[in-house]
């Protein structure tokens, strides 16, 4: 296809914090997949991108598209939600070659602009809704594609989207199926006292997969490549894990990014945790109030309500949870930050969050640093100087968050 | 709207020029100032208040062999009516004076910009930008000229710009874009003004530059050019024009002209408050915080300005969700409101001088709600009150009827509904599709005017009537209210508005042939309920002018006459829809020989109890 698809952040990430801080919101997993995968498949290319300046150095590695060249380009905001289903769609407004702008609440969904409308240089998240909203062009009727507005709504799609994502990697993938409804790829070990259950959806492993001995799987389960399902680990309904993760105890309707480690006993459900996240034994979180009402999410001058009566916790990236950790209903943890005793309250990126025993202190950036520098080594991964600096860079970004004085820290 | 004058020849005295901005005092009155140059300098002087009261003796400037000049008369936009925001303007070096008719959109930027590189603003102007925009340029440009035309590239919005340069003091350096420009051709003078009423005395022989010209002139002729500098060819014409019909923009009467000015004043009342990059407005003149605050909206108003706080309780209500009421600003002191925490008092006054409305913002305030206006004057006593607000920069209106004050009411009040809605849950799609239709006002609102010849004759054939109805429902209810009160102020027949479902609960009995009823029906919403208002008065024998959206031949079918609105949003209708109203009332009281612009018993501006 000549016509490229750029994925372009938008200047209204804020509510998508922690989720989002750490990496671009087109790589934002929810039910197995990312739009950056979506788009890259409906394009047959890797997608240019426009995305926020402190993150470009790092995700060059990763993601190759780099910015927009020149030429007919589909633009698809980085927040649209990863659904297969819009694979169609991408491909059809791209070659249709009319130009448009659609939207989706507040914020532009997508545009398609023809060769003789030049970029503007540079092209940032804070002007190219300004710009493509500037040109004109003919504004859609319909609401082609839904955006996660909010962090929490990465839990809330999570379910709605996950058997046609699922269904996708199924057909798409080289995978045996090893036992009804459990398709594994190359260098599966599947204990045999694991137990499957896949009459609500099927159970995906990847390569390099280890399942070990009375693990409990019940369908639409995704465990991402080379990660480990430990003993009597229990996956239930709507998970997917990255890469590279461990996962015990039991775990329902959640999502957890590549190099995380939830491998002790202790209940997580219905909640997002990021990458290179250690949950320590016992750690568990609460995703329904006592009340069964409408979870509701507290921040310092506003309660955004969820609509969701399921709610457990998002997680950011590098958090850490010691022992026997309680978070509860509906709290966000930032990027960061270490959590000892019970959550009640949000937390902000780079805290020691120990406020049941009265303590609150800001972790320093170094210190994040050189423990992402013991983690990487840990996995055989050399920590680069990009890697330090996004750590800082957060650090920066997050410090309003902080409030280091005699009231406890909010976000 | 403001006037400009400006002359080159000899003997450029300042007498001349307060002359010739005498002429023009009904463009505005708040200020008024006058620059000459002579000898490589320029001298200035600036005056609050109305030129007929400046002291004549006072008025000796510059010395002998100035040869050019120019002056302006202010209708304050940017900045209330002082001596420091009067024109012309300067720039850093008081070499470079500016006067200037219309809205620079883009001074904020620039003035930001101009700063950075270490100029000086003394004035809360928009037009202040332009003289150091000039200076600026002055720096690289080869001459004056040049350096005037890189400045105008640069300048969004509408001007009519004069400009003096004591380096040249024989010459003006005048251009346009959206406010109009004359050229007057004396045989030893040349002359420029907003328009030909202050030419008159000079010549008859006049050039119209055209948007996007420039032109110098000299004592012994000019030369014409687009803004990028290449000779453009003007034709000469002769004014036919008495003064008076001048001053009315050859119309019979201030009312017929203000209702002419609506595409502009339309236009210029969202001009540079629309910021399409967020689907919302921009109003500098109330902060986001206060905004962001507000829970509850309470409209003081009386009049016509009352009829488009009712329509703003629609706009409000509709796209904002903030719970609005409406009161009269006679009975808000005395009807013990109840004003919840975070309530927003928004007073509406044309003049900014209505005192009841004023009394109304000054209860309000001493129950501590946040108070703003809308105002045309800049600087009235309700403007200075409220302490913040939003102008309708209608320009002055000085017909007795209220009709283009009443349209630019209503933009500002869809921009204050479209950016509070915004701010709670409004999308950017609904932001976009409204802020799309209200640009196209202007336009449509044009097209409207086209209808007047058959709006003339319609009146023509009811104006012996007696009584009349007018009825609407929703944003067509307080269209229907201001419909009626047009006509019977202006020619003293009887007219009601009620709101149309409620004709059966009494005005309905008020039916017969003798009794016309004019008849909204241009919403999308309630259309097929306005057909059964229809069918009941047909029923009764009563006769019907409708107001419909084009190509509605059903509701036309039901009507002795039709008007045709294009179409537009439904919260937009009563932007259009009042219009052949007032054209309606205005050839209905022409028609019985009513004196339209002075009405028995009114007068412009309320200020008794």
């Amino acid at each position: 296809m000549d016509r490229q698809i750029v994925l372009f952040e938008d200047h209204l990430l804020g509510d998508m914090n922690p989720v989002a801080l750490t990496r671009p919101a087109f790589a934002v997993t929810c039910a197995c997949m990312t739009l950056h995968e979506i788009a890259a498949e409906a394009g047959g290319a890797e997608p240019a991108w426009v995305a926020r300046g402190y993150l470009g150095k790092l995700i060059a590695r990763q993601f190759r598209g780099g910015p927009p060249g020149d030429g007919p380009k589909l633009f698809l905001n980085a927040s649209i939600v990863p659904d297969v289903r819009y694979m169609e769609k991408f491909r059809e407004l791209a070659s249709h070659g009319e130009p448009f702008v659609a939207t989706a609440g507040g914020r532009v969904s997508a545009a398609f602009l023809p060769a003789e409308v030049s970029v503007p240089r540079p092209l940032t998240p804070e002007n190219i809704t300004p710009w493509l909203l500037e040109l004109k062009l003919p504004l859609l009727e319909e609401e082609l594609f839904r955006t996660f507005d909010h962090q929490f709504e990465v839990v809330k799609y999570l379910e709605p989207l996950f058997a046609a994502n699922i269904a996708h990697r199924i057909g798409r993938g080289s995978y045996r199926e090893v036992r009804p409804g459990v398709h594994a790829a190359e260098d599966v070990s599947i204990a045999d006292t694991a137990v499957f259950h896949t009459r609500s959806g099927p159970v995906v492993l990847e390569r390099g997969v280890e399942v070990r001995d009375f693990a409990y799987f019940e369908g639409p389960v995704h465990v991402g490549a080379r990660s480990r399902v430990t003993e009597r680990a229990s996956l239930k309904e709507h998970v997917c894990v990255g890469e590279t993760c461990k996962i015990g105890g039991e775990v329902e309707a959640s999502i957890i990014e590549s190099f995380t480690n939830k491998q002790h006993h202790g209940f997580l459900g219905h909640s997002w945790v990021g990458s290179w996240v250690n949950m320590g034994a016992g750690t568990s979180n609460s995703d329904l109030k006592n009340t069964y009402g409408e979870v509701r999410l507290e921040f310092p001058h506003r309660r955004v309500d969820t609509g969701l009566q399921f709610l457990g916790c998002i997680i950011g990236d590098y958090a850490k949870s010691a022992i026997n950790t309680s978070i509860f209903t509906g709290k966000i943890i930032g990027v960061s930050s270490m959590l000892y005793g019970f959550v009640g309250t949000n937390v902000p990126s780079f805290c020691n969050y120990a406020r049941s025993f009265g303590q609150i202190t800001e972790c320093p950036a170094d210190q994040a640093v050189l423990i992402q520098k013991r983690m990487f080594e840990r996995r055989g991964i050399r920590q680069t100087a990009e890697d330090a600096e996004l750590l800082k860079a957060v650090f920066d970004l997050t410090r309003s968050e902080r409030l280091i004085t005699d009231e406890p820290p909010a976000l | 709207m403001c006037g400009i004058f400006g002359y080159t020849g000899s003997d450029a005295n300042p007498h001349i020029l307060i002359e010739g901005i005498k002429r023009l005092e009904y463009r505005g009155y708040d200020s008024w100032g006058v620059c000459v140059a002579c000898d490589d300098q320029l001298s200035l002087l600036r005056r609050v208040g109305r030129i007929g009261a400046a002291d004549s003796a006072e008025i000796e400037l510059g010395g002998r062999g100035c040869r050019s000049g120019i002056a302006h008369t202010r209708w304050a936009t940017h900045g209330a009516p002082t001596e420091i925001n009067a024109h012309p303007h300067t720039d850093c070096t008081g070499r470079i004076a500016v006067i200037h008719n219309g809205i620079i959109e883009n001074h904020s930027a620039l003035r930001s910009t101009l700063q950075a590189q270490g100029h000086r603003f003394a004035s809360e102007t928009d037009t202040e930008v332009i003289p150091h925009l000039i200076e600026e340029f002055l720096k690289s440009e080869q001459d004056f000229s040049a350096a005037f035309l890189g400045a105008m590239k640069l300048l969004v919005g509408a001007y009519g710009i004069a400009a003096l340069y004591a380096g040249e003091p024989g010459a003006i350096f005048v251009a346009r874009h959206g406010s109009p420009i004359v050229l007057g051709l004396g045989k030893d003078r040349t002359l420029v003004a907003s328009d030909p009423a202050p030419l008159v005395a000079h010549t008859r022989e006049v050039i119209y530059l055209d948007d996007g010209e420039a032109a110098i002139l000299h004592g012994d002729g000019f030369e014409t050019k687009t803004l990028e500098g290449a000779p453009v060819s003007k034709s000469v014409q002769q004014i036919a024009f008495s003064l008076p019909d001048i001053e009315r923009g050859g119309f019979p009467h201030f009312m017929l002209k203000e209702i002419s000015e609506q595409p502009e004043s339309i236009h210029n009342a969202y001009r540079g408050r629309i910021v399409r990059a967020e689907g919302t407005a921009k109003l500098g003149g109330v902060d986001e915080a206060l905004l962001r605050s507000v829970k509850h909206c309470h409209i003081v108003a009386c009049g016509t300005s009352w009829h488009a706080g009712l329509i703003g309780k629609y706009l409000l209500e509709g796209l904002a969700r903030i719970p609005t009421q409406v009161t009269f600003g006679s009975e808000f002191r005395y009807a013990h409101p109840v004003l919840e925490p975070d309530t927003l008092v928004v007073a509406i006054s044309q003049s900014g001088e209505t005192v009841d409305t004023l009394a109304g913002v000054r209860e309000a305030k001493l129950m501590g709600a946040e108070t703003i206006g809308i105002c045309n004057v800049v600087g009235s006593s309700i403007a200075r009150e409220c302490g913040k607000g939003i102008y309708i920069h209608a320009g002055p209106e000085i017909g007795v009827a209220s009709t283009k004050a009443f349209t630019s009411q209503l933009v500002v009040l869809s921009l204050l509904a479209v950016h509070l809605g915004r701010m709670r849950g409004m999308s950017l799609r609904a932001g976009l599709l409204f802020l799309d239709a209200l640009e196209r006002l202007p336009q449509q609102a044009e097209e409207l005017l086209t209808q007047k010849d058959r709006i003339s004759d319609i009146a023509g054939r009811y104006a012996a009537f007696q009584d009349f109805l007018f009825i609407g429902r929703l944003f067509e209810y307080p269209t229907a209210l201001e419909g009626a009160l047009k006509l019977k102020e202006i020619s003293y027949i009887h007219a009601e508005g009620v709101q149309a479902a409620e004709m059966k609960h009494g005005p309905i009995a008020l039916i017969e042939p003798d009794v016309p009823t004019v008849v909204l029906a241009a919403q999308a919403e309630i259309r097929d309920k306005m057909m059964g208002n229809m069918n009941e008065i047909r029923a009764r024998s009563g006769k019907i002018i409708a107001v419909a959206q084009e190509g509605d031949t059903e509701i036309a079918g039901l009507a002795e006459e039709t008007i045709f609105l294009p179409r537009t949003l439904d919260p937009l209708v009563p932007i259009l829809a009042v219009i052949p109203l007032q054209m309606f009332a205005y050839f209905v009281a022409v028609a019985r020989g009513c004196d339209v612009d002075k009405p028995r018993n009114l007068a412009k501006s309320v200020t008794v109890e």
